[in-house]
C-alpha cells in the first residue's frame, strides 16, 4: 500500500495533466507509465472522491471547475 | 462447477496459455487481445493475485466449459430453464476464506485492468450479481462495474432489467439494494444469470438445472444476500439510494463499439471476501460477452418457437450479430410455419434479423444459409419488415432516443424455407456417381 504522501503526489500529477486538457484514464496510465498501477488507482480514487474531476462529452476527464463546456470545446 | 474446473478443462483441451513472466496490469488487455487462447497471467506486477482473461473468447472454448457441442448449448440452457433446480445455502464456502471488512475494504487490492483506451477507468467485467428485493426475492444478473474509488463502483444499469426495477423500488423507499458481486465463476453460472427470466424467477436455479445439482451459496457477512460458495472473490455491496447521479463509462460494449458516458447509481462495497489463493477473472470485451450471450439468446429462441408450436431442429444466434441481434433457425416445416417462425422470433426484444430455413440446411455454415436465401426466397413474398419495434439502445444505426424513452427500430425477417407450392424436382441437388464406392486416398502414393 503506497503511503498517503505518494498518493497525494500522484493526484497532483494527474490533476496537472488534466489541467493541460481533457484526458482519458488511458492517458493517465500512459503519461505516468513509470508509476505504480495501484498507486495511480488510489490517486484517481482520491480525485474522484473529492469531486475534482468532471467529464466532457467524449467521456474525457476535465478539471471540475471547467466542466463539460470547457471539455466540449477541446 | 467452478472457475477452477473450467481452467482444468481448458488446459486439457489446449485452449489455455500460461504467462509466467510478470505482467504490468496496464498490459493485461492488450496481451489478451493478442492471444488465440484463454490466458492465465500468473504474476501481475504489484499484486499477489493472478488474473485469467479471455477464457470464453470463442464458442469452442465455451463448449469446453459446458462440456457440450457448441451447437447444443443453447438447447441445454433452454431445458435448464424448463427444469430449474433451486440453489442451496450452505454454512461455509471457499469464497469466504479471507474476509475484509471496514477499513480493510480496498478495491485497489484487486488487479482491475483498463480494457479499452476510451474506457472511463478500470472495470470489473466479470461481476455476477445476486441482489435482493423485499417483495420479489432474489435476482441474479451480470453487470459491469467501473472503479470509482477504493470503496465505490459505478454500475452499468443501462437497460431495463430486474435489478434496475429493484433499484427503482429501493430508490422510492430511500433504501439501498443489497447485492453480492461474485468474480471468478464457471461460465455456466454466467450464462444462467444472463438469461432474461421474469421478475421473481431465480436465475440461479438455471445454473442448477444445467448440471442437475443445486448451486451452493453462502450468506454474505455484511449484507442480506447470498453469493456462490465457490466463487473466487465476492464483493458485498449496497447500491446506494442516491439515484442516477454518478458518471459511468464509457466502456467498450458487446456491440464492439464504445458506449456513451451515462449517469448511474453508486455502489458501496461493504466487504471483500475471497479464496485464500484467489484468481481475478476478466471478461475481455467484446468477444467473451458476445459468446456468453449466444446460448442465452438461443435458449430464448428455442422457448419462443416451442411456445409457437413450431418444431425447431437447430438454432444459431450468430457471433457476427454480437450474440443478440441475429438468429437463424432451422425448422421441420409444416404449411405456413416459415412465416410463423419468423414472426415468433422477431417478437423477442433483442432479435433484429431472423432467418428461418428448412432442416436440411446447416445453419452453422454461412454459405448454406446464403444458399438457402438465394434459392428459396423471393423478396416480395418472403421478407417481412416490422417497423417501430422495441430496439436495443446500443444499436448505433438507430436515431438517437432521449432517455428514459427506449429507442424504436425496424426488424427484418426472412422466410428461407422451400415455398409450399414449389415444384420439388427443381430442388434436386447434385450427387456424384459412385461417391460411396471409391476413396481418393486409395489412389494417392
Amino acid at each position: 500500500m503506497p503511503p498517503p504522501s505518494e498518493i497525494d503526489r500522484l493526484a497532483q500529477r494527474i490533476l496537472a495533466l488534466a489541467g493541460r486538457g481533457p484526458i482519458f484514464y488511458y492517458d493517465i496510465l500512459r503519461e505516468l507509465r513509470d508509476e505504480d498501477y495501484r498507486a495511480i488507482m488510489l490517486a484517481f480514487g482520491q480525485i474522484r472522491q473529492q469531486q475534482l474531476f468532471g467529464r466532457d462529452d467524449k467521456g474525457r476527464y476535465v478539471l471540475a471547475e471547467t466542466g463539460r463546456e470547457e471539455g466540449a470545446k477541446a | 462447477m467452478d472457475l477452477r474446473a473450467f481452467l482444468t478443462d481448458l488446459e486439457k483441451a489446449g485452449e489455455l496459455i500460461r504467462v509466467r513472466r510478470p505482467v504490468d496490469p496496464r498490459h493485461i488487455s492488450a496481451l489478451t487481445a493478442q492471444s488465440k487462447k484463454g490466458v492465465y497471467f500468473e504474476k501481475i506486477r504489484g499484486y499477489d493475485m493472478p488474473v485469467v482473461a479471455g477464457l470464453v473468447g470463442t464458442m469452442d472454448r465455451l463448449a469446453v466449459g459446458m462440456r457440450a457441442p457448441k451447437g447444443a448449448i443453447g438447447r441445454r440452457v433452454s431445458e435448464a430453464v424448463q427444469k430449474p433446480i433451486p440453489p442451496e445455502v450452505v454454512k461455509e464456502g471457499p469464497c469466504q476464506d479471507v474476509v475484509l471488512i471496514g477499513t480493510e475494504v480496498d478495491l485497489t487490492r484487486l488487479p482491475l485492468p483498463l480494457q479499452g483506451e476510451i474506457d472511463g477507468g478500470p472495470y470489473i467485467s466479470a461481476g455476477m450479481t445476486i441482489a435482493k428485493d423485499p417483495e420479489y426475492g432474489r435476482n441474479a444478473g451480470f453487470y459491469r462495474f467501473m472503479y470509482n474509488d477504493p470503496t465505490h463502483l459505478g454500475i452499468g444499469l443501462t437497460g431495463p432489467s430486474d435489478l434496475r426495477l429493484f433499484y427503482q423500488r429501493a430508490l422510492s423507499a430511500k433504501r439501498p439494494v443489497p447485492m453480492a458481486v461474485a468474480i471468478g465463476t464457471h461460465p455456466s453460472d454466467m450464462v444462467a444469470v444472463t438469461y432474461k427470466a421474469p421478475v421473481g424467477y431465480d436465475e440461479l436455479a438455471i445454473a442448477g438445472g444445467l448440471w442437475g445439482e443445486p448451486l451452493e451459496l453462502v450468506r454474505c457477512k455484511t449484507i442480506d444476500a447470498e453469493a456462490p460458495a465457490n466463487a473466487e472473490i465476492v464483493l458485498e455491496c449496497e447500491i446506494l439510494p442516491t439515484g442516477f447521479t454518478v458518471d459511468e463509462g464509457r466502456f467498450g460494449e458487446f456491440t464492439r463499439f464504445v458506449g456513451e458516458l451515462v449517469q448511474m447509481p453508486l455502489v458501496e462495497v461493504k466487504a471483500i471476501t475471497h479464496r485464500r489463493d484467489a484468481i481475478f477473472q476478466v471478461i475481455h470485451m467484446p468477444w467473451e460477452n458476445i459468446v456468453l450471450d449466444v446460448p442465452v439468446y438461443e435458449a430464448i429462441a428455442w422457448n419462443i418457437l416451442t411456445t409457437a408450436g413450431i418444431q425447431a431442429t437447430a438454432i444459431n444466434v450468430t457471433t457476427g450479430g454480437c450474440g443478440q441481434f441475429h438468429v437463424v433457425a432451422a425448422i421441420k416445416k409444416r404449411g405456413g410455419e416459415g412465416k410463423n417462425a419468423v414472426l415468433a422470433l422477431l417478437s423477442a426484444a433483442s432479435f433484429k434479423y431472423a432467418v428461418v430455413v428448412d432442416e436440411d440446411i446447416d445453419i452453422f455454415d454461412p454459405d448454406q444459409v446464403e444458399w438457402a436465401i438465394f434459392s428459396r426466397v423471393q423478396a416480395d413474398r418472403d421478407v417481412i419488415i416490422v417497423p417501430g419495434a422495441r430496439a436495443k439502445p446500443l444499436d448505433p444505426s438507430l436515431p438517437p432516443a432521449k432517455p428514459p424513452a427506449l429507442p424504436l427500430g425496424a426488424k427484418l425477417g426472412i422466410d428461407a424455407t422451400i415455398p409450399e407450392y414449389a415444384y420439388k424436382e427443381r430442388y434436386t441437388t447434385i450427387t456424384y456417381p459412385f461417391i460411396n464406392d471409391v476413396k481418393l486416398g486409395d489412389y494417392l502414393d
